[in-house]
């Protein structure tokens, strides 16, 4: 066996060329084709996106090419539709309470879970994060049985609280995972300089959690404020505005002005966040921290 | 400053986490203005007696007294006493300057006050110039030093000092004993200060304790403990040593105590830990590799083993050579290189020592 390759080794001279060229033209298809993914992958993940903002400003109310003309006639329609302010200040407020009450129930169940060591800790830990991996279909029906049975009136308030359900262990996990990446000597370094508990939280700990608090929020206000499927079993005759567009997409006639006004939401919150993104970047750099540090560690 | 006698004084502390017996029942007393090392092998307790004396642990049993006061449930924050960190654990958040500030601003010190003596704090450590630099823009060097001085501006009754100079290389670590030192000297405040680098321990320390396994095997200065360890964990932890099994031979009042080695070879020896030395009594010698010497014949006047060499390793200022002795074991013999004469692998030598220099200790914790 170990001759008879030798001799196919020794045979082989024009191998290396023919090896050669192969490896240019497979360099080259290797290229080509990792741009096709690339290119399939943006397709697909930005396409729906990209269809929905170019068909809002599409002259006809039927969905489908070709072009009829451009026109702006479905955002001042949009404007003009009294439902939407209505239902966007629902979800608006709805989110604005939900935030800081996540960041407030998940900064202390972090604080809990990371620094004192009870029994139960971990059925404890297990528990808090268990709506992460509940579906939430589950959640939704889930709230609404809980509400009807406890005789509590669906309204904006049940939507609320369903949404703290679901968001704050989100809040407490990130939390959690920067709190176990600080030096816990930190914490025993205020104490030995004289600092209180209350003190060396508010003094070190707090400041240290500041930029994963930031992005907390920013990711309990989107879920919130997107949140479709929970809302729709907890919300009873509100409107949140996820609700009010899958209500109106019934109607077809509507379907052009609903792509117009999920465009300009859409827009203002990729405004809103990478806004927010950046504020952070600035205040987390003045005070020596890495945005970076939220996301990769430090 | 206080007048009682001792800064830090441990009377009988104990220390248990569950079953494991981290401190065993030690006893220790630190003077004012006194640096003190404690020094030992990973695991032999302590750096759980600094976190006892720092406040995060509280003794099993003993009385820890601070300044003469018992200190036991005093809080840390409480504490007249100030530790530095292994990993400095300065706020990353704060500049030097507030940093240093952080413990007077919790004494709610006011604030002109507070910042002379940041200033004057950093300007012992020889970091002024840095005062609104970032932690994250320091050097190793410059971080420990700050740490230093967060820890020296609270102008604590005892500092303490977990290991501080363990994450610098060795160049630089030298630099900051002799500067440990000269601070130390300068603030005239009690160091306590951990660490497991004998040599390190021996360069700073006015005093020093020897632990193992949660014991003190010896509390002594530098040479005391070097000359005359008591127990062979000691003599083998600090430097080297050559130990030679032996029995006692002759104690009298007076005179130097006399061993026979097992090969027959007599010698008196400088000193003896008491309760080892009755005649008849099995001890082992301890040697140092720096007290020996090699000759080419048996010395005259001196007691001396036979061997040969095994091995001659050249490093620098200083020579090794490793001595196979013809009654079993080896002996390492240290010499400088300005010395002439030179023996070759394979040698027939003899190995002496001054009996002013051979300390016994007790064979039992073999």
């Amino acid at each position: 066996m170990a001759s008879i390759s030798t001799i196919h080794a020794g045979t082989g001279t024009p191998g290396p060329r023919v090896f050669h060229l192969g490896s240019t033209l497979r360099r080259r298809l290797a290229t080509t084709l990792r741009s096709a993914f690339l290119l399939f992958v943006g397709f697909v993940l930005f396409g729906p996106v990209i269809i929905l903002a170019a068909f809002s400003l599409n002259d006809s109310i039927i969905l489908g090419f070709p072009f009829k003309g451009v026109t702006l006639s479905w955002y001042v329609e949009a404007v003009n539709e009294p439902d939407i302010w209505s239902s966007l200040r629902a979800s608006l407020q709805v989110a604005v309470i939900v935030t800081p009450i996540c960041l407030l129930l998940g900064l202390t169940s972090a604080i809990a879970l990371t620094r004192f060591r009870f029994r139960l800790r971990g059925p404890v830990t297990a528990f808090v994060a268990l709506p992460l991996v509940i579906p939430w279909l589950i959640i939704g029906v889930g709230s609404l049985l809980f509400f009807s049975a406890t005789g509590m009136k669906l309204s904006l308030l049940t939507v609320g609280i369903s949404h703290v359900v679901i968001a704050f262990p989100l809040v407490t996990v990130l939390l959690s995972a920067q709190l176990y990446r600080l030096d816990p000597h930190l914490h025993e370094a205020a104490l030995d300089l004289g600092a209180t508990e209350p003190e060396t939280i508010r003094l070190v700990v707090l400041p240290l959690l500041v930029p994963t608090l930031a992005a907390s929020a920013i990711f309990v206000f989107s879920w919130s404020f997107n949140n479709f499927i929970v809302s729709f079993f907890t919300a009873g005759f509100e409107n949140t505005f996820p609700i009010w567009v899958f209500s109106t997409l019934r109607r077809a006639r509507d379907l052009p002005m609903v792509n117009a006004i999920s465009t300009l939401i859409s827009a203002v919150q990729v405004t809103v966040v990478m806004a927010a993104w950046q504020v952070l970047r600035r205040a987390m750099d003045k005070r020596g921290q890495d945005i970076r540090e939220i996301v990769a560690g430090s | 400053m206080n007048d009682a006698p001792y800064a830090l004084e441990l009377r009988k502390v104990t220390k248990r986490f569950g079953d494991i017996v981290a401190v065993d029942g030690i006893d220790l007393q630190v003077p004012q203005g006194e640096f003190f090392s404690l020094l030992g092998p990973s695991g032999c307790g302590k750096t759980t007696t600094l976190r006892m004396i720092a406040g995060f642990e509280e003794p099993t049993e003993g009385t820890l007294l601070l300044a003469g006061k018992e200190g036991n449930e005093i809080p840390p924050f409480r504490r007249n006493t100030n530790l530095v960190f292994q990993s400095y654990a300065l706020f990353p958040h704060m500049t030097v300057f507030e940093n240093v500030a952080f413990g007077p601003r919790r004494a709610r010190l006011p604030e002109p006050e507070v910042r002379e003596r940041v200033m004057a704090a950093l300007e012992t450590v020889r970091m002024a110039g840095l005062a609104e630099r970032l932690p994250r823009s320091l050097s190793g060097g410059q971080r420990q030093r700050v740490a230093l001085a967060r820890a020296l501006v609270n102008r604590p009754a005892v500092l303490l000092l977990d290991e501080p100079l363990g994450a610098l290389d060795l160049k630089l670590r030298k630099e900051m004993q002799l500067e440990l030192k000269r601070i130390q000297r300068e603030v005239g405040i009690c160091f306590v200060y951990v660490t497991h680098d004998q040599e390190e321990a021996m360069t700073m320390s006015d005093r020093l304790a020897v632990m193992n396994e949660g014991r003190i095997e010896q509390i002594g200065t530098p040479e005391e403990v070097y000359h005359r360890p008591a127990t062979r964990f000691v003599a083998e932890f600090i430097g080297e040593a050559n130990i030679l099994e032996a029995t006692v031979d002759r104690v009298e009042d007076g005179s130097p105590v006399q061993v026979s080695i097992e090969d027959g070879t007599t010698t008196t020896v400088a000193s003896c830990n008491e309760a080892d030395c009755e005649v008849g009594s099995r001890v082992l010698v301890v040697l140092r590799p720096e007290h020996l010497q090699l000759h080419r014949s048996r010395p005259e006047d001196l007691p001396a083993t036979e061997g040969r060499v095994a091995e001659v390793i050249f490093q620098g200022s200083v020579i090794r050579f490793v001595v196979e002795r013809l009654a079993g074991g080896t002996l390492t013999v240290l010499d400088t290189t300005a010395t002439p004469h030179r023996a070759a692998p394979g040698d027939g030598v003899w190995v002496s020592w001054l009996p002013e220099w051979a300390h016994v200790v007790s064979s039992s914790d073999l």
